[in-house]
């Protein structure tokens, strides 16, 4: 039931308001005055809202209360007209700002109506008057409930934007460096812009360089969403004392340049889930920009002086915690040759004041200054590891050893000074080769100078000159005529290769030498029987055939060709050389009948003696 | 006697010619020697340009590659400037002691031998013990020739940055932003070449391309034609 009546509650004081503005209508000019919040902290302000309605159109001045100054911040004006009867309304607001803290009383500015009176508490510099705090809310300070106070410092766009300094909690020691994250934070909407980066207040403390790009989160302040920037960094303290650390924040905010219409209106009525912020303020009056630098709370730091007692010689203002690790970039070297020492620092705290001398006067060794390089291991430079190199060189042969080097800070955990040494490192030193700096022998390499005069840069000493030069510095390898002649030699010797082996293999080839050796007389017989079929000598030309088959069939039978007749021909083709046997038999006849032919036979057993030199061939 | 008078004369001013042209030649480079080259690494590394004495010792390294004043001294200049040494393969560290080129001639020479024993093997078979030594020397000879070779290859590609601070950017202008910054005396190998700007890797492996000004590299053509080297004293000048 009682959710039904706060449900038309609104709807009742609209109503109940009209009724009353009608029957006020003709009667005098009606003042009333409203101020939010009752309770404030010195450094925050308050709202004053004076209303007057009726026929007068005057605006009414707040009274002079000593201790509360008024800022008018607008004025707004509205004229009804019912039922031919007109009525306007004339507000003004202002903005409410303590001097001093107490309880203020505004007196009543009309007849009939109540004081109002103004509580303010002593001031802690953040919006604290706010009252509630949502349940799983941030630990941000809480933001204020009305409008902006523009001002150069200690300024809040109060419930819209903040700015704080995230400290430990503890005493800090001079040259110590501690992370730090600097937080700012806003309302969606009510910071336009940033207009710089985070600056420190106080010269006792050096802040890191701060990036540009701060890392961007979304929490809830308040049970409103609120986007905040945080930027990590490093602070160092610088000196000694009891000091008071703010930040200034530089931003362009979007201020209210009209007074908050719902505050007059009855309380519920223009809920924040219903409408936003940025939306009543366009709807109800404007808003303007204005650059504002918004400062953080002052965080009260004590720095202490480093203790003077059991400070160490080697120490060199480094404080925080280090582990040192070193090396020697050989384990063998000659006397003379440069080797690299290497130590490397790391750990957490100020790296700045991180520094080693090295190897200073050793003997046996000659030293140079050491270089240092840093490489963070956070985006500050809080932790990291420190490298320092140093061109050490052994002047001796023999096993020698780099002392071990002492590295000193203070622990502002133990608060006592720590020293931490590395291992001695060792080196087997040849005798000098070449002429090095500390070998007591002459150079060894042609052209070196005596090594006495090379010690003061650290240098070999400059070699003479014997005269013989090169035109290029192209290796030999990579020159086209070198390459072209290694080439053209590597062939050479495989055509030659080649060569040989061919002449190998035909001489080791005795049936491929008979072979051709038969082919060649083959080919000399039939020259022969062409011969004679011109010449018209049948019993040459039978005879060159004969000896032509004999080759032929003694390279197939790897026989001597003259032990070839007749009978071996039966024995070996069993009887199926006939026309072989046949031309046998006509050699016989011709050589001792003087038998003569024709041309056209000449032809004819010429073709015959062929056909039998291949099928003898294919036997 | 007139006549021989002139052609006496004539031989005398010849002479003081060719003396002035020789006095002249001994100031300007004639050709370039490990001992040179040394020489004006040294005087570079004492003025301060480091990246022109690491480039000269490199240059030295290659005609002199035993030399162990060269190799102390670049040793040297590299640790002063805090650039880390290169690293050598188990191939070039073992062949150091015997110069490129001489071992290039070595090669040739061992060919010859190979070759000839091989083909000796072929016509005089009942000697073939004493050939195939021959052989097996020249193989040998012809192997580590080709293992030089090898362990030369990255050399010929190497080059030294010369400048401050060169950047490596992502592609071959100069507008591409920069990956990474290259440090004076850099070792870095050179994989590509694109107008004005060539593709280094370093040492870690990481690659960019770089202003073909800001670098020089080890093995150059004809110094002596070109003037490379006196360009390279200018622009470190």
């Amino acid at each position: 039931m009682k959710t039904n009546l706060s449900r038309f509650r609104p709807m009742i004081a609209v109503i109940a308001a009209v009724m009353a503005l009608a029957s006020k209508a003709s009667a005098a000019p009606d003042v009333t005055t409203q101020l939010e919040p009752g309770q404030i902290a010195l450094g925050q302000s308050a709202q004053l809202t004076i209303t007057v309605s009726g026929d007068g159109n005057d605006a009414v001045s707040p009274p002079a209360v000593p201790g509360l100054e008024f800022v008018s911040v607008g004025q707004s004006s509205q004229f009804e007209s019912i039922n031919g009867v007109a009525s306007s309304t004339t507000s003004a607001t202002y903005e409410v700002i303590p001097q001093r803290a107490g309880t203020f009383t505004i007196p009543a500015l009309s007849r009939g109506s109540q004081p109002l009176v103004l509580q303010v508490g002593p001031g802690n510099g953040n919006g604290g008057a706010t009252t509630g705090n949502n349940p799983g809310a941030s630990s941000l300070p809480p933001p204020a409930t009305s409008g902006l106070s523009a001002g150069t410092t200690s300024l809040k766009q109060e419930g819209s934007a903040f700015v704080r300094l995230q400290l430990p909690g503890r005493a800090l020691f001079v040259g110590e460096s501690v992370p730090v994250d600097i937080q700012m934070g806003f309302r969606p909407g009510s910071v336009t812009s940033l207009n710089g980066l985070p600056t420190l207040n106080g010269d006792a403390f050096m802040l890191n360089k701060l990036s540009s790009k701060p890392e961007q989160t979304e929490e809830v302040v308040q049970g409103k969403p609120c986007t905040v920037l945080t930027w990590h960094s490093v602070l160092a303290a610088v000196k000694p004392g009891d000091f008071s650390l703010t930040v200034d924040m530089p931003l362009t905010v979007r201020m209210r340049t009209a007074p908050q219409r719902r505050m007059q209106l009855p309380g519920g009525f223009f809920d924040d889930s219903m409408i936003d912020d940025s939306v009543l303020q366009s709807f109800f009056g404007g808003t303007t920009e204005k650059e504002i630098t918004l400062t953080s709370d002052p965080d009260a730091v004590k720095i202490l002086p480093l203790p003077t007692e059991g400070r160490p010689a080697s120490f060199s203002g480094a404080v925080g915690k280090f582990e040192v690790a070193s090396e020697l970039s050989a384990a063998k070297s000659a006397a003379g040759d440069p080797l690299t020492l290497r130590l490397k620092v790391t750990g957490t705290g100020s790296f700045d004041r991180v520094n080693s001398k090295m190897l200073g006067e050793v003997d046996g060794w000659k030293t140079y200054r050491p270089t240092a390089t840093f490489e963070p291991g956070d985006s500050a430079g809080y932790s990291g590891e420190k490298d320092f190199e140093q061109a050490v060189i052994p002047m001796q042969p023999g096993r020698q050893t780099a002392p071990a080097l002492a590295f000193s800070f203070f622990n502002p955990e133990t608060r006592q000074y720590e020293t931490k040494l590395t291992a001695p490192l060792t080196v087997e030193v040849s005798p000098a080769i070449g002429g090095g700096l500390a070998a007591a022998a002459p150079a060894s390499t042609p052209g070196s100078s005596p090594a006495s005069e090379s010690s003061r840069d650290g240098l070999r000493p400059d070699h003479v000159e014997n005269g013989g030069t090169v035109s290029t510095l192209r290796l030999l390898y990579f020159q086209p005529w070198f390459v072209g002649t290694q080439s053209a030699l590597v062939l050479s010797f495989a055509g030659g290769l080649v060569f040989l082996r061919r002449r190998e293999r035909r001489v080791n080839d005795t049936d491929g030498a008979r072979q051709r050796e038969a082919s060649s007389a083959v080919a000399n017989c039939m020259a022969e029987m062409d011969a004679a079929s011109t010449a018209g000598d049948a019993a040459r030309f039978f005879q060159s055939a004969r000896v032509a088959l004999q080759q032929r069939l003694a390279g197939r039978w790897h026989i001597a060709p003259a032990s070839i007749t007749i009978a071996e021909i039966d024995e070996r083709l069993n009887g199926d050389g006939g026309e072989i046997r046949h031309i046998f038999a006509i050699a016989d006849q011709a050589a001792y009948s003087g038998q003569h032919l024709k041309t056209e036979d000449f032809k004819e057993w010429k073709d015959i003696v062929c056909n039998q030199l291949k099928h003898a061939e294919a036997l | 006697m007139r006549l021989f008078h002139i052609l006496a004369v004539c031989l005398v001013i010849g002479q003081a010619a060719t003396a002035a042209q020789a006095g002249e030649s001994n100031t300007a480079p004639s050709g370039y020697s490990a001992a040179t080259l040394f020489n004006r690494a040294n005087a570079c590394a004492r003025t301060g340009k480091t990246g022109l004495a690491i480039l000269n010792y490199e240059r030295a390294q290659l005609l002199a590659p035993s030399d162990a004043d060269v190799a102390a001294n670049l040793h040297f200049v590299r640790a002063k400037a805090g650039l880390p040494d290169t690293s050598e393969s188990w191939l070039s560290r073992s062949l150091i002691w015997i110069r490129p080129n001489t071992l290039a001639w070595l090669g040739s020479f061992g060919l010859v031998l190979a070759g000839v024993g091989i083909l000796l093997v072929r016509l005089y078979s009942q000697r073939r013990l004493a050939f195939r030594a021959l052989i097996f020397a020249g193989a040998l000879l012809v192997v580590t020739d080709i293992g030089s070779a090898i362990a030369m290859w990255p050399k010929a590609n190497e080059a030294v940055i010369m400048v401050r601070e060169a950047p490596a950017r992502t592609s071959p202008v100069l507008a591409a932003e920069p990956l990474f910054k290259l440090r004076e005396g850099e070792s870095v190998t050179v994989r590509a070449e694109h107008q004005d700007f060539s593709l280094v890797q370093t040492a870690a492996g990481r690659s960019g391309w770089v202003d073909r000004a800001d670098l020089s590299r080890v093995v150059i053509g004809d110094l002596v034609k070109t003037g490379r080297g006196i360009s390279e004293l200018a622009k470190a000048r």
